[in-house]
């Protein structure tokens, strides 16, 4: 076990180190002048050549490549054109903005789509059933840009009820969250429906029955919890998709997350920003399916008999 | 009681009571937090440093002007410099300052801060063109500054241009010029406390303001980029004043008894630029052409309801100097007789760029007059670029520009014709300038020229009669609209204008609590 | 026992596989739904022409914004295009960009993958790690990616999102050769000595095309949507070509004077997804019944 999990650590490492490199290259790559591309509109020659020395932009690739690592290692993700504040500080904000909306919408997604792939699996066929998989394959179909537009449209702008846009409070993420949710939700409503329809054919599920279990025994204390094994592991992977989906949801929204943060220094060009949002998205997922792959492990033995 | 006196008691009582209800008599109250919606964060808190009319309006709540507008009459007015005089060769300037002013640091504000100011301006300031003509400064004694130019008759005018605010020599040398931005001082009715980028900026009132203190405790003014939410963002009251909203919504929120719509003059020029060097704009007649073929009067109807105002000068007609001309107008067939007589009897290629969410409807405006060209049988490409790739393009010389067709805009802020001709001067090309129009008129310059020097106004009116005239004529650019100033507020915001240069005046703004 | 063995007899039944399979997809309903809606589409992009009331293009400002009514059947955008004539000429550009985004990410998921899968070794073991990097990257951020080196535009596009898709279809595709390696038909054409290449186009390829088919159809359905978001930030075609997502965002801005401009291209966009959505989801259950006892019967 030990073994298996400090392998799993170590895999990490070139996989980070091939992130950096993509991120690097997709910025290197980007026709025009490195120190231009990096520096924006106003310069002075004195930032060019700090620039050039602190990230080597007339050296070989490779060197730059270290050289970028180093600096990354080091905590120095460069400064921000629009604004001349380091990244970091920005990022860190930005970061915990998206955290929160991706928790939130994670919560409904999971809340909800259990609740409704439990109530589809336990009644296969019925009515509950058939508008639940219809509105599941609607959730996976529906664009998030789309969704989110029209329950603005409703509740925001024609209702009241909630605010269209920006941060703060808790009202500020209902809308976001929902339209956020919408997909993975669907995604584990038909999940949970297939897993708790395979659990509920089991011979264990028949036997206690045929014990005499109630019903609703037979639902909780069987069914179910052998059914949400294969979701709950999926949980860390749907955090890693949501932090990707927000970039979308946070547009729509102005929500002041690190998608929207992508989008506006890619629109303005202020590439050291894009650089190091990528970065940190990229780094965040790899962490996250490392720790969801890890806890597999760990859930794996205990799977098997019940 | 007898009848006669009820009947005096109860009209008083209903006078009384129309009274209050309808605000007759309505007293500015002290305190409350002003919320303001702008279509973009204010890139920088450096006065000198920042460009963008709808932020500058919202920093000089903090950094204020020697002169000012008045907001509705356009009056020149006496602001940190209260009295001046000038040579009569308009070259040396003494201007007498506000005593007993201070900087939001317990700084005074004196000549040799004006001094500091000026000459910050001259060395880094974005707009250090425009104030070119300043040869010198000199702090004479505490109260009086002479400053030395170079012939110039509207330099006071020119001082109500934001960049030559007053910021505490103080507070630049304590954080370095660079970072000065960080936390701006100034001598404005509010003093700044934080700017949280892309959130916002906070501001308090200045207690011992000069003027007195202003009646809000607070201004917060938030960037809320896209249209759809700033709307609506003041119809739920999450903010008191919606800034630069397209005309769309003018009906809805005239509609609405919360909300109301504040007018300004129109004054920014909407315009089609032409590379005037390049290929077949080089001669007049396709240029002339490229006036008939657009339906402005359509254009101004669909996109903007009617708001705006068709151009009918190189400039907007409220500046000093400026004569209305006779439109170019709608006539595609005109236009495709004029490109066949001019050697393109099927037209070109042009790529047309512009920079979407710059100016009002700039995508709409731009897609409508691709059309129109293509109608009179252009082949037209759009490009959109983003701002700061375009102004770096605008900046090439004539060799290197790239740009053919394009679509900008020009506030004549000073409202006088000197800086509104800056667009079409010949001895301006960029990379002087960041307008690649590359017009080409020896005459006219020279006739630009004599203007500056002359300091009576009627002598200056008769020689931008003729540069009107003559400008208009050789048609450099596709003129369009001056774009409508439309804001927003809500009822219980009172005293708040706005200005045909697009900037707030809210020194006077009070809010019903 | 070879694993696809099958009998025909003369006046029996045939049981070809693609057979039962047309027959088991005919019974589901809403995957019929799907293919019907698809072949409306296609048959709308290719008579666009013919069917489009209007010039896509055309702009008529009298027009602008109105809503639905006689002469608009969905309305006019802000400079007074058919919106209807938008959305069917949107068909050609939606559905091309679904097909060639796939057809990318599938021909250089499988260059990828299939060696990888096949010979295994160091190849594998460096293409995973490959794949793997490129799997840290949610997909519309390796879109995105790609966008901000190559530029906007629809065919930038395309690839953008062509690219998105390669880490997915590779493993896909490894993981089905690593499986079919296993299987004893294999061995035994290799007993027999047969070439790699032959075992791997007479033997392997068949047999991966039903997960490839399901698995490239519900593909083509996120491709549509990678791509609309790709429009809708405004790194996919440029105006005046109308594309979904572009016109969707436009529309947000006159979402309070003119929600149509908005509604009708993102119900356009949904509709498509969930045509190849319903046709994969029945492609899936046709093929592999087994699993086919735990879904909804429909028919």
């Amino acid at each position: 076990m030990t073994a298996y999990i400090i392998r799993r650590l170590l895999l990490v490492i070139p996989v980070l180190l091939g992130v950096s490199f993509i991120v690097f290259l997709t910025i290197r790559f980007i026709p025009g002048d490195p120190a231009e591309i990096l520096l924006g509109e106003d310069y002075t020659q004195e930032a060019v050549e700090a620039l050039r020395a602190e990230w080597g932009l007339d050296k070989p690739l490779l060197i730059q490549y270290g050289l970028f690592l180093g600096q990354l290692l080091r905590g120095n993700l460069g400064i921000s054109i629009r604004s001349g504040q380091p990244i970091t500080r920005e990022l860190a904000v930005r970061f915990k903005n998206t955290l929160q909306l991706a928790l939130v919408a994670a919560a409904l997604a999971s809340v909800i789509g259990i609740a409704a792939g439990v109530i589809a699996g336990t009644r296969p066929f019925s009515l509950m059933d058939m508008l639940t998989m219809a509105g599941a394959v609607a959730g996976v179909s529906i664009p998030v840009f789309w969704l989110g537009l029209m329950l603005m449209y409703a509740f925001a702008v024609k209702l009241h009820w909630l605010p269209a846009v920006g941060v703060g409070t808790v009202k500020h993420l209902v809308l976001p969250g929902i339209t956020l949710s919408a997909f993975t939700m669907a995604t584990i409503a038909r999940q949970t429906r297939s897993s708790v329809l395979e659990v509920m054919e089991q011979d264990y599920i028949t036997t206690a029955r045929s014990k005499g279990v109630t019903e609703k025994n037979v639902l909780l204390r069987h069914a179910i919890k052998n059914a949400m094994i294969p979701i709950i592991t999926v949980q860390g992977v749907m955090i890693g998709r949501l932090l990707g989906g927000s970039i979308i949801t946070e547009t729509v929204f102005a929500y002041p997350g690190m998608g929207k943060l992508l989008i506006d220094g890619l629109m303005g060009r202020n590439y050291p920003v894009v650089q190091g949002v990528i970065l940190l998205y990229a780094v965040t997922f790899s962490l996250v399916n490392l720790v969801v792959d890890l806890s597999y492990a760990l859930f794996d033995p205990r799977i098997a008999y019940d | 009681m007898r009848k006669g006196q009820w009947c005096v008691l109860v009209v008083t009582g209903f006078v009384f009571l129309a009274a209050t209800v309808t605000g007759f008599g309505q007293e500015p109250q002290y305190g409350g937090k002003l919320i303001i919606g702008m279509g973009t964060d204010i890139a920088r808190w450096d006065i000198h440093n920042c460009s963008g009319m709808q932020n500058l309006g919202i920093q000089r709540l903090v950094t204020e002007l020697l002169t000012d507008h008045h907001w509705e009459t356009g009056e020149l007015l006496p602001w940190l410099a209260k009295s001046w005089e000038v040579s009569p060769d308009a070259t040396t300037w003494t201007l007498h300052l506000e005593e007993g002013v201070m900087f939001h640091d317990t700084t005074p504000f004196n000549a040799e801060a004006v001094k500091y100011n000026l000459e910050r301006l001259l060395e880094i300031g974005l707009a250090r063109g425009s104030f070119d003509m300043i040869e010198s400064i000199e702090a004479v004694d505490e109260y009086t500054v002479v400053i030395h130019t170079a012939p110039f008759a509207p330099f006071m005018h020119l001082l109500t241009y934001a960049p030559s605010g007053m910021v505490s020599p103080t507070q630049v040398e304590k954080l370095g010029s660079d970072n000065y931005y960080q936390h701006p001082v100034g001598t404005g009715p509010y003093v700044f406390v934080e700017h949280i980028r892309g959130d916002r900026s906070r501001l308090v009132a200045n207690e011992d303001y000069w003027r007195g203190r202003p009646y809000l405790d607070e201004v917060i003014a938030k960037p809320i980029p896209e249209t759809a939410a700033r709307a609506a963002a003041l119809e739920a009251g999450d903010i008191h004043v919606a800034l630069s909203l397209p005309p769309i919504y003018v009906p809805m929120l005239e509609a609405n008894p919360d909300t109301e719509i504040l007018r300004a003059v129109p004054a920014r020029t909407c315009y089609v630029g032409m590379n005037n060097q390049w290929g077949p704009f080089k001669d007049k007649r396709v240029r002339q052409a490229m006036n008939y073929a657009i339906d402005k009067h359509a254009i101004n109807e669909s996109i903007f309801l009617g708001e705006a105002v068709i151009s009918t000068a190189p400039m907007t007609t409220l500046a000093f100097g400026s004569f209305p001309q006779a439109i170019f107008e709608y006539d595609p067939a005109k236009a495709k007789a004029l490109l066949a007589e001019a050697g393109y009897p099927d037209g070109f290629e042009v790529t047309l760029t512009y920079s979407p969410g710059r100016y009002l409807m700039t995508t709409e405006v731009s897609e409508a007059v691709a059309s129109y060209l293509m109608d009179v049988g252009l082949d037209v490409n759009l490009k959109a670029v983003e701002w700061a790739a375009y102004g770096k393009d605008r900046r090439k010389g004539v060799e290197e520009n790239p740009l053919q067709l394009y679509f900008l805009a020009w506030g004549c802020v000073t409202l006088d014709a000197d800086h509104g001709f800056k667009l079409y001067r010949p001895d301006l090309w960029p990379p002087k300038s960041t307008s690649p129009i590359f017009y080409s008129n020896d005459c006219m310059l020279e006739l630009f020229n004599a203007a500056r020097a002359v300091t009576d106004n009627e002598d200056r009116l008769m020689y931008y009669e003729v540069i009107n005239k003559m400008v208009w004529d050789d048609a450099p650019v596709i003129w369009l609209y001056i774009q409508p100033n439309t804001h927003a507020k809500r009822e219980e915001a009172h005293g708040v204008y706005v200005r045909s240069d697009e900037t707030i005046w809210l020194r006077e703004a009070w809010l019903e609590q | 026992m070879m694993a696809f063995a099958h009998h025909r007899t003369k006046g029996a039944k045939s049981t070809h596989p693609s057979r039962r399979i047309w027959k088991r997809f005919k019974k589901n309903r809403a995957a019929l739904i799907g293919l019907g809606l698809i072949l409306v589409e296609v048959i709308l992009a290719i008579f666009a022409p013919l069917v489009a009331p209007y010039d896509p293009i055309k702009m008529d400002l009298r027009s602008a914004r109105q809503p639905p009514s006689s002469q608009h059947l969905v309305g006019a955008d802000e400079l007074g295009r058919d919106v209807l004539s938008r959305i069917i000429y949107g068909c050609r550009i939606s559905l091309t960009l679904g097909l060639v985004s796939v057809g990318i990410g599938l021909s250089f998921g499988m260059l990828l993958g299939g060696p990888s899968g096949y010979f295994g070794g160091r190849l594998d073991i460096i293409a995973m790690r490959f794949i793997d990097v490129l799997m840290s990257f949610p997909t519309i951020l390796l879109a995105i990616l790609v966008v901000t080196v190559v530029g906007p535009g629809l065919y930038n596009a395309m690839l953008a999102v062509g690219v998105a898709q390669v880490p997915l279809y590779a493993r896909l595709v490894r993981g089905l050769i690593l499986k079919l390696k296993e299987k004893e038909f294999v061995d035994a054409a290799r007993a027999l000595g047969v070439s790699n290449s032959r075992i791997i186009i007479r033997h392997i390829l068949p047999n991966c095309l039903s997960p490839l088919l399901v698995q490239t159809t519900l593909n083509i359905a996120s491709a549509i949507l990678s791509a609309a978001a790709l429009g809708f930030l405004g790194l996919g075609a440029q105006p005046p070509t109308p594309e979904w997502g572009a016109m969707l965002s436009k529309g947000r801005l006159y979402m309070r004077v003119a929600p149509h401009i908005m509604t009708f291209p993102g119900l356009a966009i949904m509709l498509t997804v969930l045509a190849f959505n319903l046709m994969g989801d029945g492609l899936r259950d046709a093929i592999d019944p087994r699993m086919s006892r735990f879904r909804v019967a429909k028919g």
